[in-house]
């Protein structure tokens, strides 16, 4: 994707300006409501699911695999 | 698996007609900017929902953790992130729900 300069915004004509002003606005609401939906699934599955104590010197290690193991899996999915 | 999140955004006009004489240009430029502001949201819902499903499934799945990630944590994992991605989808409908009919309120 090509970078923008700021040469580039400032051949915007204003009406351009007034849509992208809106595009961001309505796109920043959206994310609000994606954030949300963030937090109600995190706390939702976490009531739904017994909560598991942890403690061990693989951890980390386990805890990394598990990062590793879900970024593959949506890279996966992202692919589709 | 039905995930509007990375990136799948509808395109629409807000019915704007270009009037400038280089708004070919000017839409190039502008368009350029709003796939870059999309590409970063969907990055970063990505990323969310990476961080999100590596706590949830860490705590349930891997309960002593071992030298190596076995079968069983794998499949575990596997099915964990299924029913996360299912759970989100699901909440996104309902709270997008509850959002519309509260605002007409």
């Amino acid at each position: 994707m090509p970078e923008i300069s700021k040469n580039d915004i400032s051949q915007l004509d204003e009406a351009s300006q007034v849509e992208l002003l809106k595009f961001v606005e309505s796109e920043n609401a959206k994310a609000k409501l994606q954030s949300s939906i963030h937090m109600f699934t995190d706390m939702c599955f976490k009531k739904c699911v017994p909560t598991i104590t942890m403690g061990s010197t693989n951890c980390v290690d386990r805890f990394l695999d598990t990062n590793i193991f879900v970024v593959n899996k949506i890279s996966k999915s992202m692919q589709k | 698996m039905a995930f509007s999140l990375f990136g799948g955004s509808d395109k629409k006009d807000s019915g704007a007609a270009p009037t400038s004489g280089n708004s070919s240009n000017v839409n190039s430029i502008k368009e350029n900017l709003q796939a870059q502001i999309l590409q970063e949201i969907a990055l970063t819902n990505a990323t969310e929902l990476i961080s999100k499903i590596s706590n949830n499934c860490y705590e349930k799945c891997i309960l002593n953790p071992g030298s190596s990630l076995s079968t069983a944590d794998a499949t575990c994992l596997d099915q964990c992130s299924e029913k996360y991605i299912q759970a989100w989808n699901t909440i996104s409908r309902r709270y997008l729900a509850r959002v519309q009919s509260e605002s007409k309120n």
